[in-house]
């Protein structure tokens, strides 16, 4: 078992196979070697952490991507297909989201760093400028001059 | 105006511009703010390239949201690979937005090309790769200055072919002759003088609808091959050639291609021309071969694969051929009779080869007949071990593939893939001589019927001894793989393991898509 202590200093103990899901905390346990020490996680909280563990636990017995793999995925054309279990785990509000791809990039679990940004490219898809404005709080800060310009690219896509 | 107010009026502008830069940098505070600016720019990036599988107007959208949204696409040349998709206008911001970085350009309406050219070939020493179609006849001087890092150049045109009296008229200055990076070349239906720099350093070369009319032509193209010793791949398809005095055969020098990986030829017609060329290729035996042919009587694998030479060996690996698939198909919309054949290095062995052909026939079965009584003697096949037949519909001819096996005694194993029950018995019961040293047997798809490959294999399961020589004994059959055939049971399998060793498989997939395949 692995014991990992979050930013607001809440332990979880979890199976070595759930934790190693982290390519992080994979390669410390190998660089500690056997240790009963907890392993610290200064930029995840408790709450963020948690569900964490919960898509680790659930993809526990898949392989790990090899670096052959997102290599290839590289050059693959990109899909944001999702799968339906992980769609269902995804559906929290958007701080959370945005707190879980944050925890994915830091403890380096690339299949979960997807699941995140495959959610929020969705949300973006089929919206229009505006609407992705309003979903994500962003203000609209061009000057008159910018939005003129902008207008006139997005005229040139629409006769296409 | 009074001079008062002429001294005020800067003042007012000033305090103008002051308010409007103020509640532009308040109005960004609120953006830093929201939860999605949290992310790094890499992970938003990413974001914005997950958004771009929906087609590139994401990136119009990207561009239209806030400044640091537009900034950070502008930023991420990952976005812009496909320019041609975007703008000119909004190109030519990009450009000037990101001032190093190499370019993508890619142009496949050859009407809008011009509009394009403008924006990009100012930086053309930027081009990293260049995939545009022109228009033939059509001269481009824009194209015309040095492209130092390019690597990849795809020119075509929608002409039926280009003719090698009549250069591209772009050809002469394209790039300045500067293209010291560039290593990979396609060119369809333009012809560039053979004399040109573009052809040095290659290591992928593609010729796609060129006539050759002047042997002058021919040479030039063996020159560019001699001197294009780390060519890696090289793809010569529908060359045609109209020459009159002279004939390859007589004057091309033999080219060795030492680090050759792959080589494709497709012939329509002028097939001896062709052969002839290849017949003067010297390439490596691990070379992978694709081979594309549209045959009529009486042609034949001979027609369009040179003949094995002991002083040249030109297609070298056709003579150590260990692994044979055949795979006959009848669609019965094809318009034309097709035979491809595809080779490449075994990889369990490391010296030998394995061979595709596939055929294709609409109407004329004459033709099907020509490539197999040619089998064997287009590329003579000593080495033959293994032989797949795939039927698929495509009616294999009993006698011509019996007689076949007969001239291969050297086949110790077969493998039968959706071929009819009728084709498989007259094979291994009417005709006494099927491959002698038949070891591995192996069935997928297909109907077989329990009492007789019972009998088959009984007669085969000890060993024999040649009635040529006492002395031999014939190993025997050891192997029978049985995957997905009607007519076999668990109860068949226990009989024939009394004799040999069985693979029994039942998958429960769709016989007709892989039919199809």
């Amino acid at each position: 078992m692995v014991n990992l202590v979050t930013s607001d200093n809440e332990s979880f103990t979890v199976e070595k196979a759930v934790a190693s899901r982290s390519v992080l905390i994979k390669n410390m346990l190998e660089d500690v070697g056997e240790s009963d020490q907890p392993i610290p996680l200064p930029n995840v909280t408790a709450s963020v952490l948690k569900k964490v563990l919960e898509y680790c636990d659930h993809h526990k017995n898949e392989p790990m991507p090899t670096s052959e793999d997102l290599a290839a995925e590289d050059t693959r054309k990109r899909t944001t297909d999702i799968g339906e279990w992980d769609q269902k785990f995804i559906q929290v509000d958007q701080e959370m989201l945005f707190e879980i791809i944050l925890a994915a990039n830091y403890l380096d679990i690339k299949p979960l760093l997807d699941v995140g940004c495959k959610t929020v490219a969705n949300m973006i898809k089929g919206k229009t400028p505006e609407e992705i404005r309003k979903l994500f709080n962003i203000v609209n800060d061009f000057t008159p001059e910018e939005e003129a310009q902008i207008k006139k690219e997005n005229e040139w896509a629409e006769d296409r | 105006m009074s001079a008062n107010q002429e001294i005020q009026l800067p003042t007012i502008l000033d305090e103008e511009m002051e308010i409007v830069e103020t509640t532009a940098s308040l109005c960004s505070r609120p953006n830093q703010l929201a939860y999605i600016h949290r992310l790094p720019n890499e992970i938003l990036a990413f974001i914005f390239e997950l958004g771009l599988c929906s087609g590139v107007r994401a990136l119009h959208k990207y561009l239209a949201i806030s400044r640091a949204w537009r900034q950070l696409a502008f930023h991420t040349p990952r976005l812009w690979k496909d320019l041609c998709m975007l703008p000119p206008a909004l190109i030519a911001t990009y450009l000037d937005q990101t001032e190093h970085g190499l370019l993508d350009v890619r142009v496949q309406d050859e009407r809008r090309l011009f509009e394009y050219l403008d924006p990009l070939s100012p930086h053309i020493s930027r081009w990293k790769t260049c995939d545009i179609k022109v228009l033939a006849g059509c001269s481009y001087p824009r194209l015309f200055l040095p492209a130092p890092n390019l690597k990849a150049l795809h020119l075509a045109t929608r002409s039926e072919y280009a003719c090698d009296w009549s250069p591209s008229v772009l050809s002469l200055r394209l790039f300045a002759g500067v293209t010291a990076e560039l290593s990979d070349l396609a060119l369809t239906a333009v012809f560039i003088l053979f004399t040109h720099h573009i052809y040095t350093h290659l290591t992928k070369l593609r010729l796609h609808c060129l006539r050759f009319s002047l042997i002058h032509s021919i040479k030039g193209l063996f020159a560019v091959l001699e001197t294009s010793s780390s060519l890696e791949n090289l793809g010569l398809y529908c060359l045609t050639f109209e020459l009159t005095a002279e004939k390859p055969d007589d004057v091309l020098p033999f080219v060795s291609l030492p680090h050759l990986r792959a080589l494709g030829v497709e012939q329509n017609i002028d097939k001896p021309q062709m052969r002839s060329i290849l017949s003067h290729l010297i390439i490596p035996t691990s070379s992978h071969l694709s081979f594309i042919s549209h045959l009529g009587p009486p042609e034949d694998l001979r027609t369009i694969l040179p003949r094995p030479s002991h002083t040249h060996p030109n297609l070298q690996m056709l003579s150590c051929i260990h692994q044979l698939a055949i795979r006959a198909e009848w669609p019965p919309y094809a318009a034309q009779d097709k035979c491809v054949l595809t080779g490449q290095a075994s990889e369990s062995n490391g010296d030998g080869f394995t061979i595709d052909l596939r055929v294709t026939w609409g109407s004329i079965v004459g033709m099907f007949s020509g490539i197999f009584s040619s089998l064997g003697e287009a590329f003579p096949m000593p080495h033959l071990d293994s032989l797949i037949l795939h039927e698929c519909y495509g009616n294999l001819h009993y006698a011509l593939l019996a007689d076949f096996l007969t001239r291969h005694p050297s086949i110790n194993k077969i493998t039968f893939a959706y071929c009819r029950e009728s084709l498989i018995y007259f094979l291994i019961t009417t005709n006494t001589g099927f491959c002698p040293r038949l070891r591995i047997l192996a069935f997928t798809d297909c109907h077989l019927d329990e009492d007789r490959l019972m009998e088959f294999v009984k007669s085969r399961a000890e060993a024999r001894y040649d009635s040529q020589s006492v002395a031999a004994a014939i190993p025997p059959l050891r192997h029978l793989a049985i995957t997905n055939c009607p007519g076999i049971t668990e109860s068949t399998v226990a009989k024939l393991e009394c004799y040999l060793n069985v693979q029994y498989l039942v998958t429960t997939h769709v016989h007709n898509a892989l039919c199809h395949y």
